[in-house]
């Protein structure tokens, strides 16, 4: 063959700037636009909509679409679960039968069917066990074509895996929003956790009417006027009053357009990526001694406008006050280190987690943190698109990290798919907390990355400094492909270990019943009393075997969710522990001679002071 | 008396029209004779000129022979001698026939070829112009149009190369094979990539065995550097076994090691140990990459340092024990190795950042603050310079272009760059 010498020429001429292309355009979006006029797509806003799904579907078979969610093959999962296996689906089962509706069938392509939702680990009724909130997502129909909303579900646990979906009794059916995150929080301080849910065009608080109902607050406390793309809620004592602040994590100033054509990688019209729109401002309210909340937003020292997808709250700069860490969508992400004004400095970039490790941009969604190699320093991890390695930074001084992803291996173990949903947990009771990532594409056709993508599993060894996969060992589930979204971690049948919540896009949400046993374990719960009553931002400690292991209390993580609040540590032995409570008002507390295989209620105030030690 | 002059009126009247007769036939044939004089003087002129300067059917036999010997030859010198005789066949045809498309579509073709000769003159390039101007495509033969469409290719003339291949394509005549395959070519030059990657495509459906389809297209995404897109060309190109396969699997190594696939790009890096050693022993820096994929950050570290005592102006090598020095918290070693890195290589963004980080974490923020600030500005730079490097190189004669390059290169301070950029300008400007 002749080689074509031009090309050579070329190539050596451009070789040193081939990479820029990659770095400038960051994120890769889920398809590239065209410029068109006039839909091909039968089922536009403009004309009727499908009747039925078979009428779609051959439309789709003969068009220049990407096939939909519905349309693409997907293999059965056939393993049977086995002893060694750490998680066995059991969401059936137990009763919790719900589906996250992403409004792709209604095959408009649309954003806002990609974004997807979350689920929360709340205990509504106090019971000592964890219910479970799941949001609804929504449809996008109608002329002009407009999206809508499809209500959440509640499923209260009846112990011994037994759900009863309890949505309508406790007054929770509501379908004005098409919604993607929840959270829980203690906002008015009454005992009762409320549950905040964000959405497209809106957002909902539901006061918990100790326990036997909620009520829709969201006009009376004044946060009906969020009326954006709001993807999540994070609830946080942000001047440390005692009264949880709401920061609302915002995505792109957007709207349905059934003209609105992109192609994907195979030419195919599929889902537009973000980079069309731009980003909107985050919010902030102030919570006004629990009767309402004020906007606070302008002089909070926001970014102007970002494409929020993951948010964390922590104490980041050892300050005493908390800090947000915003995970955003082809764009450098924010930290923001807080005050007791509420005049935030953003320092993303010197801290080091505003881009990835060789400073690229990242499409980043689902958060989590934890501490990965036992230096009681909360660590970052934070899920990404495809062709980027998932990012893991190991905070080493005030807002100041490392990159850690390559140091544990965590790099190139997900580039081919999108990862969502996450958690930094203990799975298998040896205290250094594992990873679980839940991954889905945005684009439903593309070549590169297929919509359906695996879950996967790492496993901290060594103490931080690996984390090898393991999702063979993960069970049955993970050897099926999804598209997650949301994942919520907690110990649902309060039997000493997480289990975990993963919600998808369209398909029945799943439930992982933990099959590590954990003969030795001690739980607490904090309840704030000069602090913000749920504890949220409390540094939670024990020393075992001359290691000290640290959580932090957070309601609103992952990707769209919250998981359980309560604090699991694993024991080596059946033996009275110490656990040392860092409350967000400062003071520190040791809480001796904790019972094993117990749930302790830590109440600030009652415990031992560390300083008089 | 009245008889004979009876008798002798009748005879009279007759030879009176004899005689016209004759007359007329005087006329014409004088006529017939004195028209034909010119026309076959002009036979005899054209047998004549035949028998001087051959005839034109062998003559463009000949030229499409020698043309086909220049573009096969890659001796520039001898190119030219073969380009020389064609146009001398043509220049002759042309005598001999006029201005007929073909050989006016030769001699273009042959001038083409020339056009990088010293001989080459201001006429020729003068009437290189009114020849090819005087060119009807759809009057050519295919096999010719295809002929001059290489020749033009192949001495940088893209615009008249395209206007070939344009008439080729779209026309549904010749070897479509042959012709996509020059067109692929002609395409990529030109820049336009999405029609090299169609018709690639295409080429490779029709020639399954042909290795240039998967070339062009891995170049292209090497140009746009879409990964995925370059490993089914490299693994494309080894399953044909194209030229250089231990370069080609160098490659899809390296395009493995981008993409994560770790387990892949381990395999086929132990594939190369086993072909090409020495490929990998001038490569080292490929098995540190991948090392520091796999998690091995230590391993990979050692083995840049190895890289460095051979080379010590191995950016990436310098890059990768910058990122290790950096999580192991040693920042004074990071600044300084990145620095020299930055020197090599001002516009190494990776470097920039990671410079600016290890400031940062050292607790110097506003130098932090002061590199960030420069690495986008670097970074937009280098959009800029990379629409200008692409336009550049679809236009082997874009002078202002090459100096706007050669002035960016300036003010980023790489003056290598700059420099090539500046020769490259006055190349094209000659």
């Amino acid at each position: 063959m002749k080689s074509p010498t031009y090309l050579h020429n070329n190539i050596q001429t451009h070789c040193c700037i081939l990479l820029i292309a990659a770095v400038v355009s960051g994120c890769n979006s889920g398809s590239t636009p065209v410029n068109s006029t006039s839909p091909t797509n039968q089922n536009s806003g403009t004309t009727t909509e499908p009747e039925n799904d078979s009428d779609l579907s051959s439309d789709q078979a003969t068009s220049n679409n990407a096939r939909l969610p519905s349309q693409l093959p997907r293999e059965t999962v056939q393993r049977e679960l086995r002893d060694d296996d750490w998680f066995e689906e059991v969401a059936k089962q137990a009763g919790i039968q719900h589906a996250y509706r992403s409004a792709a069938e209604d095959g408009f392509y649309q954003l806002l069917e990609s974004v997807g939702g979350g689920c929360s680990m709340i205990d509504y009724d106090q019971d000592g066990d964890l219910d479970l909130y799941v949001v609804g997502g929504g449809s996008i129909t109608g002329s002009p074509l407009q999206a809508h909303g499809v209500s959440g579900k509640l499923f209260r646990n009846d112990g011994n895996w037994s759900f009863q979906d309890v949505t309508e009794e406790l007054n929770l059916v509501d379908s004005t929003l098409f919604t993607h995150g929840c959270s829980v929080g203690d906002y008015n301080r009454d005992g009762w956790p409320d549950l905040f849910v964000a959405g497209y065009g809106g957002v909902i608080l539901y006061r918990n009417e100790q326990g036997k109902k909620f009520t829709n607050v969201t006009q009376e406390t004044k946060l009906d006027s969020c009326k954006g793309w709001n993807v999540q809620g994070a609830w946080v004592d942000l001047d440390q009053d005692g009264w949880l602040d709401l920061y609302l994590l915002t995505y792109i100033d957007w709207k349905p357009d059934p003209n609105r054509m992109c192609k994907n990688d195979q030419g195919l019209r599929d889902v537009c990526g973000p980079t069309l729109f731009e980003g909107t401002q985050d919010r902030v309210f102030h919570n006004q001694g629990g009767t309402s909340f004020n906007d606070v937003s302008a002089q909070a020292g926001l970014v102007p406008s970002n494409r929020g997808l993951g948010v964390i709250t922590a104490d980041f700069n050892s300050d005493g006050f908390p800090d947000i860490f915003v995970a955003n969508d082809v764009q450098e992400n924010q930290l923001y280190l807080g005050s007791k004004e509420i005049v935030f400095q953003e320092e993303g970039v010197i801290a080091g987690v505003a881009f990835s490790a060789d400073g690229s941009r990242e499409g980043s969604m689902g958060v989590a943190l934890a501490d990965i190699n036992g230096d009681a320093m909360p660590d970052l991890w934070y899920t990404n698109y495809s062709n980027q390695d998932n990012s893991l930074y190991q905070l080493i001084g005030p807002a100041s990290f490392i990159p850690a992803t390559g140091t544990t291996g965590l790099a190139g173990v997900s580039r081919e798919w999108v990862g969502f949903g996450t958690v930094v947990a203990d799975f298998d009771h040896d205290n250094w907390p594992d990873i679980f990532v839940t991954n889905g594409h945005v684009a439903y056709d593309r070549r590169d990355s297929p919509y359906y993508q695996p879950p996967q599993l790492f496993h901290n060894q060594k103490q931080g400094t690996r984390f090898p996969e393991i999702s063979s060992q993960g069970g049955p589930y993970f050897d099926g492909l999804y598209s997650g979204r949301g994942v919520a971690a907690g110990d649902l049948d309060n039997d000493g270990d997480l289990d975990l919540v993963i919600v998808h896009q369209d398909d029945p949400i799943a439930v992982l019943k933990n099959q590590n046993s954990n003969p030795h374990w001690v739980r607490v719960q904090l309840t704030g009393t000069k602090s913000n009553i749920d504890a949220i931002g409390a540094k939670v400690a024990i020393s075992l075997e001359d290691r000290t292991f640290t959580h932090w209390v957070n309601e609103s993580d992952s990707y769209n969710s919250t998981s359980d609040r309560r604090v699991l540590f694993s024991l080596p032995a059946a033996q009275n522990s110490d656990v040392t409570v860092s409350w967000p008002s400062g003071s520190i507390e040791v809480f001796s001679n904790l019972t094993p295989n117990n749930t302790h209620e830590l109440v600030e105030g009652m415990g031992r002071q560390a300083s008089t030690e | 008396m009245n008889s004979s002059k009876g008798w002798g009126d009748k005879p009279q009247q007759n030879d009176l029209d004899q005689l016209e007769k004759k007359r007329w036939r005087r006329i014409w044939i004088t006529f017939a004779v004195l028209a034909s004089l010119p026309i076959g003087g002009y036979l005899l002129y054209g047998l004549g000129l035949k028998l001087v300067y051959g005839n034109p059917h062998t003559l463009i036999q000949q030229a499409r022979q020698e043309l086909t010997e220049a573009l096969a030859d890659d001796d520039l010198a001898s190119q030219a001698e073969h380009a020389a005789i064609a146009e001398d066949l043509m220049r002759t045809t042309l005598k001999v026939t006029g201005n007929q498309q073909t050989p006016l579509l030769l001699l273009s073709a042959a001038l083409t070829l020339r056009k990088h000769d010293d001989s080459f003159t201001e006429e020729n390039y003068h009437e290189l112009t009114d020849f090819s101007s005087q060119i009807s495509a759809p009057k050519c033969e295919t096999d010719d149009l295809l002929l001059a469409a290489e020749a033009f290719f192949h001495s940088g003339d893209l615009s008249r190369a395209d206007w070939a291949m344009g008439h080729l394509l779209t026309h549904d005549e010749g070897d479509r094979t042959a012709i996509l395959h020059l067109a692929v070519q002609v395409h990529f030059d030109l820049g336009s990539e999405d029609n090299v990657l169609t018709m690639s495509k295409e080429l490779a459906e029709r020639d399954p065995k042909d290795c240039m389809p998967w070339m062009a297209s891995a170049f292209v995404y090497e140009n746009r550097q879409i990964p995925e897109g370059m490993v089914d060309c490299y693994r494309a190109l080894l399953e044909r076994n194209c030229e250089e396969p231990d370069e080609t699997r160098l490659k899809l190594v390296e395009q493995l090691i981008i993409l994560g696939t770790t387990a892949d790009a381990r395999k086929e890096f132990e594939i190369l140990k086993l072909d090409d050693p020495q490929l990998l022993a001038d490569n080292r820096i490929l098995e540190a990459k991948l090392l520091s994929l796999e998690g091995e950050s230590e391993e990979a570290s050692k083995l840049a340092e190895e890289v460095l005592t051979k080379q010590p102006r191995n950016v990436e090598a310098l890059v990768l024990i910058s990122g290790q020095l950096l999580a192991q918290q040693q920042y004074q070693q990071t600044i300084e190795n990145l620095q020299k890195a930055i020197k090599i290589d001002p516009v190494h963004t990776h470097a920039h950042y990671l410079l600016g980080q290890a400031y940062a974490r050292d607790g110097q923020k506003e130098k932090a603050k002061e590199i960030e600030a420069k690495r986008i500005a670097i970074l937009d730079m280098l959009v800029e310079l990379h629409r200008l490097e692409g336009k550049a190189g679809s236009d082997s004669q874009d002078v202002e272009t090459r100096k706007q390059i050669a002035e960016m290169y300036e003010m980023i301070g790489w003056d290598e760059k700059a420099e090539y950029w500046r020769q490259a300008a006055r190349i094209a400007g000659r």
